[in-house]
């Protein structure tokens, strides 16, 4: 299988500054894993475990403090912006909340431009493509933010991924400010968009019942360490470290 | 333009009503040497502090007239400036009448103005001691008053927003120096910056110079504080996620600061700039009422005003001096709540 | 067992919109019902229906509120006053935006006493109260701030059952947690019925959470009760076609690679509400008679349901 990420000791540590001292903490603690092309690969972890900060980290949105990341053997981990920025339109993001990762003043269609290549009229027309595979009406094209609903938004804000051709796409919480019903809907684009478009995922998530829909292989984050990984049905059947086991053991 | 002004009269009904008070104020100053009757340096040396002229349509004898026209006033007591209405003599009011030759615009000469009586004086205002028409005098100080908060405004903004935006966008050592700057100019009290800035210079300049000189000052001391908020703002901005997510689409840094940053401060910074233009009109004001700003014969409403200073008896024998200060008050409320109606419709949660 | 709140035929809206219709549900004492449904179908609106803090334009239309067995639907302002934050409170989705970050969480919950006792008595008081819901005695010295997202929580329920309430709402108290947490939370919510005696309205739009937690549950939609009766019963056998595709939208009843089975269309809005059943536009089993008429309540083995797949239409 042709490995599209590769990440080596990756380490990152914030500095907190309190009345007395500087506290460091460390959020990520040499994570090494690869991500095969074409899969999906879950990342479990509660809140604070550093899992969001890894997805941010991986496509350079923070700089890591200590490692190396590759992108199909090609080195990333120190490219200036400048030059980054060709590579940029190969891996998106989508974050969780969709209230705030769309700009409040810019409609969305324009959201969706933004990433696309071309003169105004090609834009204007790849962008209403794009909205109309994750089902958003043309009609809507000049709407801002606050007048979708919360699923509706989640899907602009997948289209906006979309509108650079990604090859691999960092799902952050996609689905838990959504209700269930929406969640569904949501859940079966993602599954969709991926075999339209080739696309591999990296899903972070608390939730391991979608985890165990969605995903080909998990990894296990615990206070910014990979505690385990392996495939979705091996981890579910049977899990090795006692805090997969307390994980599983907490399914409602 | 329209769908702007469709929705500020629903959202905001006062501030839409503000901003046309703003217009016409505009037009005023703009086309203040057509429209005044007079030129704002005549003196009319038999008319010394005469009360406003009244409009009538009935004479004494109860006769109505088409054409409204004023009565002849003439000076009886020079040394209390007291005048006698002489009811015999009624001054119609026409239109285009004929008067002396001056510019127009600075682009033509002509010798029609608006409106004025072909014998006897309108002075709508009155006139002031030295027997100068106020309205024609307040329509000429527009021009100054008015212009001095949008271009003071502007040069402090557009500084604002450069030095501001770039400390909170690229922040450390940059942010550093550029606060300290900051700083430095928020020492000062801005009344006192404004007295030494303007004691540097020499008194003897031309009246634009002058002018250029009191908008510069301005502008010098409006611009710290207005950056150090916007570079908070920024600093909160750009760590949103939709601005992460531009920056996840390889958007130029350039292109996020203008299209993503920016305006997102305007629920801020547009209200920040209309209430800050009052702030330059008293600013002017303030230098002027103590003969460092626009200096005599040109006027200002803030020149006109400063006559009035220590001098109790222009307040209760001629009242009329102060309605300068009646057009600071109105244009400073205009903007204010033109202020706020912006801030709203500048919302797209409001469309 | 004693009911402790009851819900008689409540309406709630205003000239142009309803937001609740006939709404009528009872909650025993010392028990947990959960209320469950889609956002915007009028689930926070029934809590906020019981302590009286409805928004200024919508108003009760009809029915009435028992609490105790007392009347409340036209206690004046004062006395609910009494009532909330006393013998009913409250507990949100978002702790950190109801905790006053510059107060101690001591402070904060000392605050909400009602008796006046000493402020000695008050401190022990909430030293107890911290250690029932799980929390050292440290954090009574801690800003909320200093707190995980789980413990803010822990503190607003020690807020909430300091007066000893007999009835706590709960409007989505988990879902901005994460799973763990969660499961925690809802673990000490359960102790906290059988510790105290105390009642509990579960609001959540996650059906699998509302069997979890509670024994009988209420499915909402559009302002109307739908489905009612024990948790068990309605999950392992729904009778409405609405809470049957609420079930059937969860990804844990899906194998890899398959398709989640989706509700179609939107969630119906407030302003054109149809005249008969509200889920008949999204409903698959829907029937002629469901354009025009709203079903009756119909009462199946233990389960009430309100759709015209039941019993004698024709009496509606």
């Amino acid at each position: 299988m042709e490995i599209l990420w590769k990440v080596e000791d990756l380490f990152k540590e914030y500095e907190i500054k309190s009345e007395f001292e500087r506290k460091k903490i460390t959020v990520l603690k040499n994570i090494n894993l690869e991500i095969y092309k074409g899969e999906t690969f879950g990342l479990v972890g509660e809140s604070g475990s550093g899992k969001t900060t890894f997805g941010k980290i991986l496509i350079r949105l923070i700089d890591p403090d200590n490692g190396r990341i590759f992108f199909k053997d090609l080195e990333i981990t120190k490219m200036p912006e400048s030059q980054l920025r060709k590579y940029r339109k190969k891996f998106q993001i989508i974050f969780q909340d969709p209230y705030k990762s769309l700009n409040p003043r810019i409609c969305c269609g324009y959201t969706v431009m933004e990433g696309i290549d071309g003169n105004k009229k090609e834009k204007i027309e790849k962008a209403i493509e794009i909205l109309n595979d994750v089902g958003i009406k043309k009609e809507r094209f000049y709407d801002y933010p606050h007048q979708f609903s919360g699923g509706e938004r989640q899907r602009i804000a997948i289209a906006r991924a979309l509108s650079t051709n990604p090859e691999f796409i960092v799902c952050d919480e996609p689905t838990s400010n959504l209700d269930v019903s929406i969640q569904g809907q949501i859940l079966n684009l993602f599954i969709d968009l991926k075999e339209k478009f080739n696309l591999t995922y990296l899903f972070i998530t608390h939730n391991l019942k979608i985890i165990k829909f969605i995903a080909d292989r998990v990894a296990i984050m615990y206070k910014g360490e990979i505690v385990e990984m392996n495939k979705t049905e091996e981890i579910f059947k049977n899990p090795s470290h006692p805090y997969t086991f307390k994980l599983l053991k907490n399914e409602i | 333009m329209k769908k702007f002004l469709f929705r500020l009269r629903r959202r905001n009904l006062l501030s839409y009503i503000s901003f046309w008070i703003i217009i016409f104020l505009y037009f005023l100053a703009i086309f203040a040497d057509f429209i005044a009757p007079y030129p704002f340096n005549k003196q009319f040396r038999d008319y010394p502090l005469c009360p406003p002229t009244k409009l009538h349509f009935f004479d004494a004898n109860g006769n109505f007239h088409l054409r409204p026209f004023v009565y002849e006033y003439k000076l009886v007591n020079p040394a209390l400036n007291q005048y006698e209405i002489i009811k015999e003599k009624i001054c119609p009011i026409y239109f285009f009448v004929k008067g002396e030759k001056r510019k127009i615009l600075a682009l033509f000469y002509s010798d029609k103005y608006l409106f004025g009586t072909k014998e006897g004086k309108i002075f709508i205002f009155g006139t002031d001691m030295h027997g100068r028409d106020i309205f024609s005098r307040i329509l000429y100080g527009a021009r100054i008053s008015l212009s001095i908060g949008v271009i003071g405004v502007s040069i402090s903004f557009f500084l604002g927003f450069l030095i501001g935006g770039i400390s909170g966008y690229f922040g450390g050592k940059i942010d550093n120096i550029l606060m300290r700057l900051v700083e430095i100019f928020m020492m000062f009290p801005s009344f006192y910056l404004m007295l030494s800035l303007r004691a540097v210079f020499p008194l003897n300049l031309s009246s634009f110079q002058i002018y250029l000189l009191i908008v510069i000052i301005l502008s010098l001391i409006g611009w710290a504080g207005l950056a150090r908020i916007i570079r908070g703002m920024v600093l909160s901005i750009k760590e949103e996620e939709y601005v992460l997510a531009a920056r996840a689409l390889g958007v130029s840094t350039i292109k996020i600061i203008f299209k993503h940053i920016i305006p997102n401060t305007f629920s801020y910074s547009i209200t920040a700039i209309t209430l800050s233009i009052p702030g330059y009109i008293l600013g002017e004001s303030s230098l002027s009422l103590l003969g460092l700003g626009i200096q005599e014969p040109y006027p200002s409403w803030g020149n006109m005003l400063s006559v009035c200073i220590g001098n109790l008896r222009i307040l209760s024998t001629a009242p009329w001096m102060l309605i300068p200060g009646f057009f600071i008050f109105l244009t400073i409320i205009s903007f204010n709540f033109l202020g706020d109606g912006l801030r709203d419709i500048l919302d797209p949660k409001n469309w | 067992m004693k009911e402790i709140l009851k819900l008689e035929d409540i309406s709630v809206g205003n000239e142009e919109v309803k937001i609740l219709r006939d709404i009528e549900f009872e909650v025993k004492k010392g028990e947990i019902i959960s209320v469950v449904g889609e956002s915007g179908c009028g689930k926070s609106m029934t809590l906020r229906t019981i302590i009286k803090l409805l928004p200024k334009n919508l108003k009760i239309l009809k029915g009435r509120v028992y609490f105790e067995g007392i009347d409340i639907t036209d206690l004046d302002e004062e006395k609910m006053k009494e009532i909330r934050g006393g013998k009913i409170s409250i507990i949100f989705q978002e702790p950190s935006s109801y905790l006053n970050p510059l107060f101690t969480i001591g402070n904060q919950i000392e605050e909400g006493i009602k008796d006046r006792i000493k402020k000695e008595e008050k401190k022990e008081r909430v030293m107890k109260i911290l250690k029932e819901v799980g929390l050292s005695e440290n954090v009574y010295y801690q800003y909320p701030h200093q707190l995980s997202g789980g413990m803010q929580q822990r503190a607003m329920i020690a807020m909430s059952i300091i007066n000893k309430p007999s009835l706590l709402l709960a409007d989505e108290p988990t879902t901005s947690l994460d799973i763990t947490t969660a499961f925690e939370i809802l673990n000490l919510l359960k102790d906290l019925v059988i510790s105290h005696n105390i009642s509990i309205i579960f609001v959540t739009h996650d059906i699998s959470l509302a069997r979890f937690i509670s024994k009988e549950m209420i499915v909402m939609y559009a302002g109307i009760i739908v489905e009612k009766g024990f948790s068990n019963l309605i999950y392992s056998n729904p009778l409405h076609p609405y809470t049957k595709k609420l079930i059937d939208c969860l990804p844990e009843k899906y194998n890899k690679g398959e398709r989640i089975r989706t509700i179609e269309g939107e969630v119906i809005s407030f302003k054109n509400l149809p005249n008969g059943c509200p889920f008949y536009p999204r409903c698959e089993e829907k029937k002629e008679i469901c354009e025009g008429f709203l079903p009756k309540e119909i009462e199946i083995e233990n389960v009430s349901v309100r759709c015209f797949k039941y019993g004698d239409f024709m009496e509606s």
